[in-house]
């Protein structure tokens, strides 16, 4: 798993690649904590890179989308494709979180 | 390919060791599932005349470009998530033991259905004890309803040894 981060005033935008699991997932908690911290407001997701994710993967970018809700701000999510899109929608996340898809 | 070919795999059952058997599931589906065939017609035929390109098939499982396919993206979503319960919380708190993994097809290349028994020595875990559908944002908990979703069948007995068998059909 890899990530980068964007931060273009108010926006930030977090591109993930690779495989988001019960492995990796610690290692971006970290990552997310620290958006959350700054209070960044609208924040936008690029899964388009993103190849394989779990419930674990899933369960930290739900934990950042109600983080962020909380304090009034937006987190997007954009680009899932393959099989996380199929992940999403199994559990009928991709109607909770806005964004355009691949 | 015959409906008694098998595939089996033991690992430590332990997260570091799942990316392993991610990879050699993935290679199973290819060569067992509804790709692979298992009627004997097939079988009969020389490798060549079943695949015209065998070494791109090769590197398509190399690539990772089974999680384009769908039954692969299916089993391998549901085999991830068995991996990943027997390894948290099957083992916790004990002696770290293995996870045996067997794979095997039934079936044509028409008709089918792909078999994975998962194998531990850890805590009992009955899926047919949890039955919930995660709320709308849930955070945790979504591993048996991700499994149940991809998969046809998901059958559990207890142990010592537990075997956990997934049952995806084509």
């Amino acid at each position: 798993m890899g990530y980068t981060r964007t931060d273009d005033g108010d926006d930030t935008t977090l591109t993930i690649d690779g495989t988001l699991d019960a492995v990796t997932a610690p290692e971006l908690r970290p990552v997310l904590d620290a958006l959350v911290a700054e209070n960044r407001k609208k924040i936008v997701v690029d899964l388009a890179s993103l190849r394989l994710i779990d419930s674990s993967g899933v369960g930290v970018l739900v934990s950042l989308f109600k983080r962020v809700r909380a304090y009034g701000g937006e987190v997007n999510l954009v680009g899932l494709r393959d099989q996380p899109l199929a992940i999403f929608k199994l559990l009928r996340l991709d109607r909770v979180f806005p964004g355009k898809q691949a | 390919m015959s409906s008694s070919d098998r595939i089996l795999l033991s690992v430590p059952g332990a997260l570091e060791f799942r990316d392993v058997a991610v990879r050699v599931v993935g290679a199973a589906c290819k060569l067992l599932g509804p790709r692979g065939g298992s009627s004997p017609d097939l079988a009969e035929r020389e490798p060549s005349a079943r695949d015209p390109n065998p070494g791109a098939e090769h590197a398509a499982v190399h690539a990772g470009a089974e999680l384009v396919d769908p039954f692969s993206m299916a089993v391998l979503s549901a085999f991830s998530e068995a991996f990943n319960n027997l390894a948290l919380h099957g083992y916790r708190g004990m002696p770290r033991g293995t996870i045996d993994v067997e794979v095997r097809s039934e079936g044509t290349r028409h008709e089918g259905a792909l078999y994975i028994r998962l194998t531990d020595t850890g805590r009992v875990f009955d899926p047919s004890q949890y039955v919930e559908p995660p709320d709308e944002l849930p955070e945790r908990g979504m591993g048996l309803f991700i499994m149940r979703g991809f998969l046809d069948e998901l059958r559990y007995e207890a142990g010592p040894p537990n075997v956990l068998t997934l049952v995806k059909r084509w």
